[in-house]
């Protein structure tokens, strides 16, 4: 006798996260490495303990920092063993940005069945390489165009123009962390913007770059 | 002389079933012209009223063929603008962005028939043997929003499928039940629907359906589920 065991998926739809993170060699100063894992390990950890909502987070990690390179394929939050980034070399921005658009686009890594993916972009200074081209592909990408995506600019010169089109939208917001506390709270503020939607009854509603109840202490970078 | 069994079900979600709200699905089967017809509707979740778009969307396929069977000379496209122009009459003065819905209806003969929908979800056949399916925009599941009655207004949304005469069974579903489906196991979900079922009489039969639907077992599984079903049999 059939049952529908036999017929249907047995994991629940993917809610996939995805970080670029800029590990250049300026990211040593002032503890903003540090802070980042730190920040990744919690998130992670979050991610992994959540209660069962709708979705099942997943975590990509991509670094840039003299290469653009999958520091941790995409995952299930609670199979992750997070393993620290170090900051060396220059930013090749456009180089993760292109392993980005290759991992969303893969179907066996970005199933059908995922809800749409969270993109978050972060960096302290100008990219080294190509960049504009690389993005402007990215949001002809069907998948990542409708993916929600966030940027974050550390310190005091972190490249806002790349930042900006990342997103996409002349109404989204780059946000700026000033100090390693900074990168925390933005941490803090995408578990929870992540979570809430993977206990939404609607996961894929959202703006294409929410920065809804952005936390006080977290600055917009204005042009 | 052959003879067709049509049954269905559409259960709640267990996010509407928390929330007190309603099941937004909706499906219904009927004779028309001597065709066999199935509908299903998926009322969009960001809706308020889209209960009503679901439910207009099946008596709006309905009363669509009506008038299109003993004309089929004018094309699929024109059966979209029927039911699409039903559908508005049907939610009445229902905002139609309100009452946004998908929707998707095979009707089948001896002489073939034809599957049409807007939006996601899924239609599946059994022909010569094989399985042949007619699934939603290829991304539908990283969508922000999908095709809709209320939402999409160019008939070019549609897509349709011809069912061939010696097509058997069709089946419809939500995405509640699309999304976890398997696509290599297809031909699985089809001979359930088939041996499983359909020989089943019919208030055992809708009794196990609607138990299957109520407890899915894809872990997290939260949305309304539907499903719509027809075959010959000899």
């Amino acid at each position: 006798m059939t049952t529908p065991r036999d017929f249907t998926a047995t994991t629940a739809r993917p809610m996939p996260v995805i970080i670029l993170a800029d590990t250049s060699g300026s990211m040593a100063r002032d503890g903003n490495i540090t802070a980042l894992n730190t920040a990744m390990r919690d998130m992670i950890q979050s991610f992994a303990a959540e209660e069962p909502g709708l979705a099942e987070v997943h975590v990509a990690i991509i670094t840039f920092g003299g290469e653009a390179k999958v520091h941790l394929p995409l995952k299930p939050a609670h199979e992750i063993r997070f393993e620290d980034l170090s900051a060396s070399g220059t930013t090749p921005l456009g180089g993760a940005i292109a392993l980005t658009r290759e991992m969303i686009e893969d179907r066996s890594v970005v199933s059908g069945r995922a809800y749409s993916p969270t993109i978050v972009l972060l960096s302290d200074g100008l990219p080294t390489d190509a960049w504009e081209e690389p993005i402007r592909q990215l949001l002809e990408s069907d998948r990542a165009r409708k993916a929600q995506r966030f940027a974050l600019g550390i310190g005091a010169d972190p490249g806002a123009e790349a930042l900006r089109a990342f997103l996409g939208d002349p109404t989204a917001k780059v946000l700026a962390a000033k100090d390693a506390n900074q990168i925390r709270k933005f941490f803090q503020y995408l578990t929870m913007s992540v979570q809430a939607r993977s206990r939404s009854t609607t996961p894929n509603a959202h703006g294409p770059s929410s920065v809804n109840h952005v936390p006080a202490d977290l600055e917009e970078i204005f042009y | 002389m052959s003879s067709t069994i049509r049954f269905g079900a559409s259960v709640r979600g267990p996010a509407h079933v928390r929330a007190g709200t309603p099941n937004q699905d909706a499906w219904m089967t009927r004779r028309v012209h001597g065709c066999d017809v199935l509908v299903v509707a998926d009322g969009m979740g960001s809706r308020p009223l889209s209960q009503i778009g679901s439910v207009s969307a099946c008596r709006a396929v309905v009363d669509a063929l009506r008038i299109w069977l003993p004309n089929q000379g004018s094309g699929s496209l024109v059966l979209a603008g029927l039911i699409q122009t039903s559908w508005r009459a049907h939610i009445n003065a229902t905002s139609p962005d309100d009452a946004a819905t998908t929707c998707a209806f095979a009707f089948l003969s001896p002489s073939g028939g034809l599957v049409g929908r807007i939006g996601d979800g899924l239609a599946l056949w059994r022909v010569s043997g094989s399985i042949e399916s007619l699934s939603s925009t290829p991304d539908r599941a990283a969508a922000n929003e999908t095709d809709a009655l209320g939402v999409t207004r160019t008939l070019g949304a549609w897509r349709f499928a011809e069912l061939l005469s010696d097509t058997t069974a069709v089946a419809l579903c939500t995405d509640g039940i699309s999304e976890d489906l398997l696509p290599d196991r297809y031909d699985t979900f089809m001979d359930w629907l088939h041996s499983d079922l359909a020989p089943l009489r019919p208030a055992i039969r809708r009794r196990r359906l609607r138990n299957a639907l109520e407890n899915w077992p894809t872990p997290r599984h939260l949305d309304d589920k539907t499903l719509a079903y027809m075959e010959f049999r000899p």
